[in-house]
């Protein structure tokens, strides 16, 4: 048996490291707020001076095929197709690719968009599953759907891009709902500079009713009545806005995230399109993307913009979240250990020597220093290192900290959009300081469900059911 | 937290404000005069923040009216001098985005000496400050600001497609400004000017100075030259476009095609039709798009297709006669008791080119036509046709 004083001493310096690591995530935290909120300034402005009107009917407006895999979403589909098509933009196609979907989907786009199936070659440019049928829609021409088997969803894009036409492709996710202004908004600067901006991402909000969301004015939509879901889009609106943004600024931007990813499509068949070997493919292609740019010394900018473009659907059930994030964190996993060679590596620059370690440290490691930190107070407490109200006063701290760090978010979501009311504000806030006692335990548990899959070599989705609703349908 | 909610009612606060006045102009406005409307405009912002008033004043996304009325307010308050004296120069960020506001009020106002200042910012090594002015010089529509723009492309100060979208839109005719510079040094120049000419069809002579640059070494000048001579027609047009659909640029061959079927010219489909088995995709995809817009009579054309040895070809005639609506017709003809061995023929080749899908969907399409099963059945294909 070990004695007391060997004890107390590996509790020390547990102790000691458990309080470095979060200092060192504290200022790290504070340090990308602060640039995201510069960056959300300078984007906020850029926006005020943009014609938009003019780029709305330009024919030099570059032209963008959207993307939609659909699996089983007969619930939305119909509503989320209609929000991409009166999506307002000089030129664009809406290609939606079934991927085999054992529900009602294709036969519900067949009966809204008065399919018929076509006689379409297409080149096979990218690897992917056997097309059984192509539809074009009678009442809108730059609607395609094709039904092929059932591959996953890289494999949907990768055949949705073998079909399109134009010089971008945007790949959405087919339970979301999307802003009129999406694309003009994400297009921006890539019109701008199209030879260096291989990739756009903009963040969505979440809501158990997407498409009600999406309904209401700008300025009076209002947070969901659901305070589960409210603490997912505060989630988000951390990822996207306090940290993407400065990773954007700083050219390590690691994440365009599927839900709304805008790509070069020369970039995506150069880089061999979406890869179906890992869990999810958005981040791993981001990485490959920055993999193959640095590696051949071409300029390039992945971005990161604050417009919030769309309402997507989160789940509503604990096991439904958790499986959703420890699929998100099992996919950082892969996708680290996939470019390991990018660590630290300074042939790579700000993502070799910045952003390869932050998501190493504080997105791969987290969950492993969290489990420690739990572990070393709760000995600590238990052996009377430390009195009960020094560990409250710990937890309070870091509560506060957190509760800071989600009002940036906040406030940069607020002051880019205003599309929320002050009561909903007040709310978002409130949750906000409860959001570290209630919604990141549950986050703990499911990054380390995500570490255990990925040991595992877990490559399956676990897609969510969807929220039921009046009539068993949205209102489209 | 507090900073959170108290900034977010002021922002509602002043926004309602703007909204009553809003509602008023629109209302009892209408009848006031212009004395008691100019008094309520002022009183109604006398007690916004500069910043607020500066920000609706610039941002293009304020409708019109506003942005005017809150710019000749912030010019009279504040004294035009202050407002020109934003717009010279700026020297840091916040600086930058006060001299693009200034740029936006005084544009409202029609301040005289707003083009000086203009000119100053497309010069001026920060691109935000270069996209403002190109913005603004747009919406000016006035010929000066046409020349400094037109100015502007060959210098290259800005993405050329920027400055080509707001000069696309221009209200006045700038063909005069144009023309001239299908004859400068730099490519890219000549390509956005063959671009934009398109505009303007009834220009005397347009198309044979934009034949002329069917020699061009560049051939992004090319396809922008036989785009536009699809899209204005002319003497010279089809002549040029034909010439092109032999470019040993591709996507200068594309555009040939496609300007062929823009100009409809059926008797040319047989050029076209060359163009189904060429080596690039985004050719024989062009010339399936072409042949589309040519309509139903280049049938004949497309046929002999259906022999190439070349696999994709024959399917790219499949799927051209498809498109141009020529199968379903045959189709309904035959099914009606047409047996013509000739048709017989041309169909079995066709089915054959286009496979599977092709029979299916056609089947689908012509479910309701009574006599297509056993038509099919003499062609072999009853499985195909009803699977």
């Amino acid at each position: 048996m070990p004695s007391e004083e060997a004890i107390l001493e590996v509790l020390y310096g547990a102790y000691i490291f458990c309080l470095i690591y979060l200092v060192g995530v504290s200022v790290l935290y504070v340090i990308l707020a602060l640039a995201a909120s510069v960056e959300a300034a300078l984007r906020n402005r850029q926006n005020r001076a943009e014609d938009f009107e003019t780029l709305a009917t330009s024919r030099f407006t570059i032209p963008v095929s959207v993307i939609a895999p659909a699996y089983n979403e007969d619930v939305l589909i119909v509503a989320s197709v209609r929000s991409l098509l009166a999506i307002e933009y000089p030129e664009l196609e809406v290609i939606v690719v079934n991927d085999g979907s054992t529900d009602r989907t294709l036969d519900l786009l067949k009966r809204e968009f008065d399919l018929e199936p076509r006689l379409v070659f297409f080149r096979r440019l990218l690897p992917s599953g056997q097309v059984r049928a192509i539809y074009r829609s009678k009442k809108e021409p730059r609607l395609v759907v094709v039904d092929k088997e059932n591959g996953g969803k890289a494999d949907a894009l990768n055949c949705g891009i073998n079909l399109s036409r134009y010089r971008y492709i945007c790949c959405v996710d087919a339970d979301t709902f999307y802003d009129r202004k999406a694309l003009l908004k994400a297009m921006r600067l890539a019109l701008k500079d199209p030879a260096r901006v291989i990739a756009v991402t903009s963040p969505v909000a979440i809501s158990s009713q997407p498409e009600a969301r999406q309904r209401a004015d700008w300025g009076e939509k209002a947070i969901d009545r659901k305070p589960f879901i409210d603490f997912q889009y505060m989630d988000y609106l951390r990822a996207f806005l306090n940290n993407r943004l400065a990773w954007s600024r700083y050219g390590f931007m690691l994440c365009v995230t599927g839900v709304f990813s805008i790509w070069r499509r020369d970039v995506v068949q150069e880089l061999g399109g979406f890869s179906t070997r890992f869990t999810c493919e958005d981040v791993e292609l981001t990485f490959r993307a920055h993999h193959h740019f640095r590696k051949a010394r071409k300029p390039y900018q992945i971005l990161s913009l604050p417009d919030v473009v769309g309402s997507t659907e989160g789940p509503t059930r604990l096991r439904s979240l958790i499986a959703q994030r420890s699929r998100w964190q099992r996919t950082i996993l892969e996708s680290i250990w996939a470019y390991r060679q990018m660590f630290l590596n300074p042939r790579y620059g700000s993502v070799g020597l910045v952003g390869m370690p932050y998501y190493v440290i504080y997105e791969g490691l987290a969950p492993l220093v969290e489990f420690v930190s739990v572990l070393v107070l709760a000995v600590a407490w238990w052996l009377d290192v430390i009195a009960w109200q020094e560990f409250v006063l710990f937890i309070g701290i870091v509560a506060f900290a957190n509760g800071i760090l989600t009002n940036v978010a906040v406030l940069l979501q607020d002051r880019t959009s205003r599309s929320y009311g002050v009561g909903s504000l007040a709310g978002l806030i409130s949750l906000g300081a409860l959001e570290f006692l209630v919604y990141r335990p549950i986050i703990f548990v499911a990054r380390w469900k995500g570490w255990i899959g990925f040991l595992r070599h877990d490559r399956a989705w676990h897609k969510f059911a969807r929220n039921s609703r009046a009539g068993g349908r949205a209102a489209s | 937290m507090a900073y959170i909610l108290v900034n977010r009612a002021l922002y509602d606060g002043r926004h309602r404000r703007v909204r009553r006045l809003h509602d008023w102009l629109e209302k009892a406005g209408q009848t006031a005069s212009a004395e008691e409307r100019a008094r309520l405009i002022e009183r109604g912002l006398e007690r916004l923040p500069r910043r607020t008033l500066e920000r609706i004043a610039a941002d293009t996304a304020s409708p019109g009216w506003m942005a005017e009325a809150f710019a000749i307010y912030l010019v009279n308050r504040w004294g035009v001098q202050r407002w020109a004296k934003y717009a010279r120069a700026h020297r840091r960020e916040v600086g930058k985005w006060r001299r693009v506001a200034a740029l936006r009020v005084l544009s409202h106002v029609r301040y005289q000496g707003l083009l000086p200042l203009l000119k100053r910012a497309l010069f001026d090594p920060d691109q935000d400050v270069v996209g403002a002015a190109i913005v603004i010089l747009g919406g000016l529509g006035t010929r000066e600001a046409a020349e400094l723009l037109v100015e502007a492309l060959p210098r290259q100060l800005h993405p050329l497609s920027r400055i080509a979208t707001q000069l696309d839109q221009f209200q006045l005719p700038i063909v005069d400004q144009l023309l001239p510079l299908l004859k400068d040094s730099t490519p890219s120049v000549r390509f956005w000017a063959a671009t934009l000419l398109c505009r303007y069809p009834e220009s005397q002579g347009l198309d044979k100075n934009l034949a002329e640059l069917a020699d061009d070494p560049e051939p992004l000048v090319r396809k922008a030259a036989v785009e536009t001579l699809g899209s204005i027609g002319g003497a010279a047009a089809s002549g040029t476009a034909v010439k092109l659909l032999q470019d040993p640029v591709w996507y200068v061959r594309a555009h040939a095609a496609r300007a062929l079927g823009d100009l409809g010219r059926q008797d040319l489909a047989g050029k076209v039709v060359a163009l189904l088995s060429d080596r690039e995709w985004w050719v024989r995809t062009a010339a399936k798009q072409s042949l589309l817009a040519m309509g139903e009579g280049i049938w004949k054309e497309v046929v002999p297709v259906l022999d190439h040895p070349d696999r994709f070809a024959r399917n790219g005639a499949a799927e051209v006669l498809q498109n141009i609506g020529w199968l379903d017709r045959i189709v309904e003809q035959v099914a009606s008791g047409d047996r013509e061995p000739q048709k017989l023929e041309i169909l079995k080749k066709l089915f054959s080119a286009g496979g599977g899908r092709l029979v299916q969907s056609l089947a689908w399409r012509t479910r309701e036509l009574p006599g297509l099963a056993p038509m099919l059945e003499s062609l072999g294909l009853e499985q195909a046709g009803s699977r």
